[in-house]
């Protein structure tokens, strides 16, 4: 029985639609904690068009969809608004940090960005948090 | 009257071309868009530090990243790359560092999509 709740859990989030994203950070935080996963924290603000642009086509890509929600913990937050911390900080948005579950920062990126830059985008964050973790 | 009105444009122009180095994303585009990405991303997958840590590290600074990737080597290494090009590269990778203050949202190759 726990098995198969177990790939019942693990073909869901792997074919999911979407991002799974958390109602907060600290839901995000404890979630990245429990499951041994880095945060995706999206920085947006109202009335951001790049903000939309990119939830609405990047991230409804499939590929990168199954990539984020297998090795993240995902939040979206508004600007001087919403409950993160205060190094996250950004003059422009859309912001996108990715930080270990520890909460310290792998890496971040400003701007819109398609599919394709999306996809270095992650994988260049893997890259930086292997050579973090040999350190 | 006149050779100062020329030098101050040339002056001005320079500084334009500086500012968005089409030279040096020709460059990127032709020998770095299929591995990293559109110029912008390419640019910016570092701060103007870790560009500065990699460029103080060799004089051929790309080469010494790319070692271990003998595709990339074989481009590198190839009579396109010249001295020249590689210094295009150089300001272009620079100017437009993750911390440099290039937006993509809006710039240069998004701009309007």
């Amino acid at each position: 029985m726990k098995y198969i709740l177990l790939i019942l859990t693990l073909s869901f989030s792997l074919f999911a639609n979407s991002i799974e994203w958390q109602k907060d950070y600290k839901t995000t935080l404890e979630k990245a904690q429990k499951e041994d996963k880095m945060l995706f924290v999206f920085i947006g603000s109202k009335n951001c068009k790049y903000c939309e642009k990119l939830k609405n086509t990047t991230l409804k890509n499939k590929k990168i969809i199954t990539n984020i929600n297998k090795k993240y913990a995902s939040v979206f937050v508004m600007r001087d608004k919403d409950d993160y911390p205060s190094k996250l900080h950004t003059k422009a948005t859309p912001m996108l940090y990715f930080l270990d579950k520890n909460e310290n920062i792998i890496d971040y990126s400003l701007g819109y960005w398609d599919e394709v830059d999306f996809d270095f985008i992650l994988k260049d964050v893997d890259k930086r948090y292997l050579k973090k973790a040999k350190k | 009257m006149k050779k100062i009105f020329l030098v101050l444009l040339l002056l001005l122009s320079s500084q334009a071309l500086n500012a968005y180095n089409s030279k040096g994303m020709k460059v990127y585009k032709k020998m770095c868009l299929s591995c990293h990405g559109s110029p912008y991303r390419g640019a910016q997958m570092h701060t103007i530090y870790e560009w500065e840590e990699i460029y103080n590290a060799s004089d051929t600074p790309i080469m010494r990243v790319h070692k271990t990737e003998p595709e990339a080597l074989k481009v590198l290494n190839g009579s396109y790359f010249t001295e020249k090009k590689r210094l295009y590269l150089k300001e272009f990778l620079f100017g437009n560092a993750k911390d440099a203050g290039a937006v993509p949202g809006c710039d240069g190759n998004y701009c309007g999509s």
